[in-house]
């Protein structure tokens, strides 16, 4: 299969297709951040390929890597099976079901991005809402970890690029599961996991976005996701104007092309990062936090 | 045809990529009665112009959108491949065909009445409408020079960079070198032959 490079397949272990598998009982997630071949990272540009990419010796690793907890009320039954994406399934107090991720590359447009949305694809019947239906009481937590940072450095360094996250999911502001430390510091006094970002070692938990609905919107947190980490670890002295208008093309993506509201989450975003990094609170993010 | 994946079959459903592509013509076309050759030239021709748009499709602004929002990447070797099923050698063939002027092929059909292909269309576009055959070529006699084949390639490698030599079989040279640095190539190929 090297002329087509990497092909993500089951594992075929029954319990990552049971769906009654108790709260932390979920099979683990593997490393799917690796390939064999270099057709698959063959095609990004020069500079993708060096600041995105790694050979190890043996295969090349993503340095960035993303995962997903997909938060359900219920799950189609006919749907419950093992699928390339998900580590597993498992019930969860707060919502009903969860299904999480395998570690999955954190790429630029590519060969080897268009195998991970094709494994979205695959797993409509559990993402997609008219299929597998959630409610506001589900999440969807994103986790990302770069090569060699821990994650509270990773913290450090995107939490100036952060506001468009907050503008984004900006009504879970005050939800009880993710309010606290809002300002996204390192020095957070309290001990409580119910944080906008958690730190857990070498993986930063993004508590704040709101569930999953579609493929479509999958995909597009996706590609945030990778330009926020990329933007803010490959260029750290970037503008804050230049990173929003990066992302500019996904948001207007995620909202369907409508200009006026992708220039107010815009202006939103800027808002919040001057709250974020220096605690200053204008009108009109006060009514968020 | 390439291996699609699924995500990529799905986006060839879609009603965006559909009516960009125009994938019911080309479906049409592809299952056409190819047998007579004229007939063929025809389909090919057409095929090449929805081929053309296709590629103009996918590199425009509505093309990119759809195909991003769709979660696809291709470049265009993969786009050739996985709408087309055609490698990229053969695809800017078709995409050049695709863009000859009316005028130019009703020329083209006039010059070769017989034996039209979509290579020798392009070579008679090229040549300025003299055929296959350029300058020297004669009017109207429906033959496609034949490419002279390989009989013999040489390389050796020195400090100083290579010796290459090619020869065809109409007895052409091919090389970039000069006639002492060919000598002393093969001076060593004898002396080496001789010593083993």
């Amino acid at each position: 299969m090297s002329n087509n490079g990497i092909v993500y397949g089951l594992t075929g272990e029954s319990q990552r297709g049971d769906a009654d598998t108790a709260y932390h009982r979920k099979p683990a997630p593997l490393f799917l951040n690796k390939t064999k071949y270099p057709i698959d990272v063959s095609g990004l540009k020069k500079a993708d390929q060096r600041t995105a990419i790694k050979f190890d010796g043996e295969d090349f690793v993503s340095k960035f890597t993303i995962g997903f907890e997909v938060e359900k009320n219920q799950l189609n039954r006919s749907a419950i099976r093992e699928y390339e994406l998900f580590c597993g399934f498992e019930r969860d107090s707060s919502c009903g079901y969860e299904a999480v991720t395998h570690v999955l590359p954190l790429l630029p447009a590519g060969k080897w991005r268009t195998k991970v949305f094709d494994m979205m694809h695959k797993a409509e019947k559990i993402i997609d809402d008219r299929f597998s239906p959630s409610d506001k009481r589900c999440g969807g937590h994103i986790t990302i970890a770069v090569d060699g940072l821990t994650a509270w450095d990773l913290r450090d360094a995107i939490r100036g690029n952060c506001g468009i996250v907050y503008a984004l999911f900006r009504h879970r502001l005050d939800n009880y599961y993710c309010k606290n430390n809002n300002r996204m510091s390192n020095g957070y006094p309290y001990d409580t996991r119910y944080q906008i970002t958690l730190a857990k070692g070498d993986c930063l938990e993004f508590r704040l976005p709101s569930r999953f609905e579609s493929v479509k919107q999958m995909m597009r947190r996706y590609e945030l996701f990778y330009e926020l980490v990329d933007f803010s670890i490959n260029k750290p002295n970037g503008s804050h104007d230049a990173f929003l208008r990066r992302v500019k093309p996904i948001v207007l993506s995620m909202y369907n092309g409508d200009e006026g509201k992708v220039e107010s989450i815009l202006s939103l975003s800027k808002h919040f990062r001057a709250y974020i990094l220096k605690g200053k609170m204008s009108t009109e993010i006060m009514g968020y936090l | 045809m390439s291996t699609l994946l699924a995500i990529e079959s799905h986006f060839l459903t879609t009603a965006n990529a559909i009516e960009g592509l125009k994938l019911r013509e080309l479906r049409r076309l592809v299952t056409a009665d190819l047998n007579a050759t004229k007939k063929r030239f025809e389909t090919s021709l057409q095929l090449s112009q929805i081929v053309a748009e296709g590629f103009e499709w996918y590199k425009s602004t509505a093309g990119k959108a759809t195909m991003t929002n769709e979660g696809i990447t291709w470049n265009a070797e993969e786009f050739a491949l996985k709408v087309y099923g055609y490698q990229k050698s053969f695809f800017y063939k078709l995409v050049k065909a695709g863009a000859v002027e009316t005028e130019k092929v009703e020329e083209y059909k006039t010059y070769e009445p017989n034996n039209r292909t979509i290579e020798g269309l392009l070579k008679f576009v090229k040549s300025g409408g003299k055929g296959a055959e350029g300058e020297g070529g004669e009017e109207g006699d429906g033959e496609t020079a034949e490419r002279p084949t390989t009989v013999l390639t040489f390389t050796y490698k020195t400090d100083a960079g290579n010796v290459s030599v090619r020869v065809d079989s109409n007895g052409g040279v091919k090389t970039t070198n000069t006639n002492e640095q060919i000598a002393e190539a093969i001076a060593f190929l004898s002396a080496t032959l001789i010593n083993n």
